[in-house]
């Protein structure tokens, strides 16, 4: 008897602890509503940065565009067929689960005109600096591929990151141009 | 004890990271900027409260073979509870903090002062003692985050110094880095113990020993903590 | 698929190494690295029982929590499991296998606290590694950390016999120290990338 007891009653308090937590765990969970948020930004946010990147834009409107492609989350398209926004997301240092999101504009051409960072959970001061306006001045203009432009000392994973997103969303130009800028 | 010193012995004194040398990885990894570390001593301080305070009120029911593992599945608790609220409401801050958030549960301060106070202790007490270590945790990390932002990056609590004043250096990005982390730290620390010296009082040799919640085992082995 | 996997051993070995870049097991790395066989011993316990974490919360979770949308309680889940699996396995070295035990045994319980082991298998399920991947990943993680604590180790036998100011003897220099071998492992960014990629 003495001896079952010295196993029950640990396993005992240790499970009924834990099933408690979990319980007060799951309540907080839908109280809260953690699990609705939705991530990212909605079309009209979306519209908003997009007109930051196209300098000459008229009127921005959420282009109807399947490509079938994870990464490419959105097209904005100019009704004055001035340019293309590109809405895409590139994996940095904080992983695969909170990737880099990026609006960039494109003139007709193809040319750069234009990065806005819009959720960079990078590290706070290091992979963060990409967001720098100064720093993203250097990918305006830059057409074909974005391997010429340099990455910040010290954030390489998160410029390396951008620079790949950049290259990614030229890809897609190519692709998007014909169907939105005709 | 009185409850004035219960509780103020965590902030300057015992302080958990500057003189007991606990908690080092969220001290060097969330110190980028003044304000995540703020955010971070914050969330570690709420769970610090909560944990000592059920713990405290459960050392009469836990059995002692199974006391660390109750005690985690507690904190675990408690550090899933601020994730859930800080994600809800302050997403920023969820984001800077990223996994070390979720770390917090293996914060041997936490750990320390569940097996070493709250055990051991008054519901009343062992909040004013989580209270107090929390609040020093937050110090501590706040003067680091200081440092290290100030230094490599120009600026305070998000405030550029270039801005304010018109002029100032180029930021030494060095101190933004991991190593300029433990640079910091280390330098932190020795001015500390010069403090702590002119004050006769004798600093820690040794890394966390003294506030560690495995003490007691490692005391067990033969060479006791030396043996590490 | 084997690039895959060298990029992820050797991107958790150098690049991202677990305690110089990612700041996780400080603790061990700054309280067990002053002899080189304790570090090698503190070593050897951290990668097993990293391997060992990282398989049992791979299928906890795939096959438990993510079907029930359980994801949010991976923290507590895992950290459990951990803690419980230490207890468990120095009781049975502690009663068959002596002399591992006097090998391993002290750091175990130190083990529970370390945040590199729960930080592995929070790190595999946020990049959605397979399972494979999963236990490279841990490999190449323990890996790390073995080799900053002896390397660290070798520094410090040195540190110790300088003679340094009076208000940096101790712990400060030690964190000086960390501070150029951390500069040193700098080095290797682009490593990976620039050889594989």
């Amino acid at each position: 008897m003495g001896k079952a007891k010295e196993i029950l009653v640990p396993t005992l308090a240790l499970t009924v602890i834990a099933v408690l937590v979990a319980v007060l765990l799951a309540v907080t969970y839908n109280a809260t509503g953690v699990g609705n948020i939705q991530p990212g930004l909605s079309d009209e946010e979306c519209v908003e940065y997009a007109s930051t990147v196209i300098p000459d834009a008229q009127k921005l409107i959420k282009a109807d565009y399947q490509s079938g492609e994870a990464d490419l989350l959105g097209v904005y398209q100019d009704e004055g067929k001035t340019g293309v926004a590109l809405h895409i997301q590139t994996v940095g240092y904080a992983g695969k689960s909170s990737p880099i999101e990026a609006l960039i504009g494109f003139d007709k051409e193809g040319a750069v005109t234009g990065i806005v960072i819009v959720s960079c959970p990078e590290t706070p001061g290091l992979g963060t600096r990409i967001e720098d306006a100064e720093y993203l001045k250097n990918y305006t203009g830059v057409s074909g591929s974005a391997d010429g432009v340099d990455t910040i000392t010290g954030a390489t994973i998160s410029s390396t990151a951008l620079k790949a997103g950049v290259n990614f969303a030229m890809e897609q130009f190519e692709a998007v141009k014909g169907e939105v800028l005709a | 004890m009185s409850n004035f010193k219960t509780f103020s012995k965590g902030i300057l004194e015992e302080n958990p990271v500057l003189v007991m040398l606990l908690g080092t990885c969220p001290t060097l990894a969330t110190t980028t900027l003044a304000s995540t570390g703020v955010g971070m001593g914050l969330a570690t301080t709420f769970v610090l409260v909560c944990s000592n305070i059920v713990i405290s009120m459960l050392k009469r029911v836990i059995p002692k073979e199974v006391r660390l593992p109750c005690f985690i599945v507690v904190i675990a608790g408690f550090v899933t509870f601020v994730s859930f609220i800080l994600q809800a409401y302050i997403p920023d801050l969820y984001d800077s903090l990223g996994i070390f958030l979720s770390l917090i549960v293996v914060n041997c301060i936490i750990l320390g002062r569940a097996e070493m106070f709250a055990s051991k202790n008054k519901v009343g007490a062992s909040a004013l003692d989580g209270l107090g270590m929390g609040l020093g945790f937050t110090l501590a990390l706040f003067v680091i985050g200081s440092c290290r932002e100030i230094l490599g990056f120009g600026s305070w609590l998000g405030i550029s110094f270039e801005d304010l004043l018109g002029f100032w250096p180029e930021p030494m990005l060095f101190f933004i880095t991991p190593a300029g982390g433990f640079f910091v730290f280390g330098v932190v620390i020795a001015v500390v113990n010069l403090i702590m010296r002119a004050k006769n009082r004798k600093p820690k040799e040794k890394i966390g020993c003294e506030g560690c919640p495995h003490k007691a085992e490692c005391t067990k082995q033969e060479g006791g903590c030396d043996a590490c | 698929m084997l690039k895959e996997m060298l990029v992820i051993l050797f991107s958790a070995i150098l690049v991202d190494n677990f305690v110089l870049s990612k700041f996780m097991g400080i603790c061990p790395f700054l309280g067990v690295s002053k002899k080189m066989d304790s570090a090698v011993g503190m070593g050897g316990a951290v990668i097993f029982v990293m391997l060992m974490a990282s398989a049992m919360t791979y299928p906890i979770y795939e096959y438990l929590l993510v079907p029930y949308h359980l994801e949010y309680l991976n923290t507590m889940a895992f950290i459990l499991v951990i803690a419980l699996f230490v207890q468990l396995v120095e009781i049975i070295l502690k009663r068959y296998i002596k002399p591992l035990y006097n090998a391993l045994g002290v750091y175990l319980p130190l083990i529970t606290t370390n945040c590199a082991v729960l930080g592995v298998t929070l790190l595999n399920v946020e990049n959605e590694y397979n399972f494979l991947s999963s236990m490279v990943n841990s490999l190449g993680a323990g890996l790390g950390f073995t080799l900053a604590l002896i390397l660290f180790a070798g520094v410090r036998e040195r540190v110790e016999a300088a003679d340094v100011p009076q208000a940096f003897k101790g712990v400060p220099i030690t964190l000086v120290a960390a501070s150029i071998v951390a500069v040193s492992f700098m080095g290797f960014n682009g490593l990976v990338t620039g050889i594989f990629g």
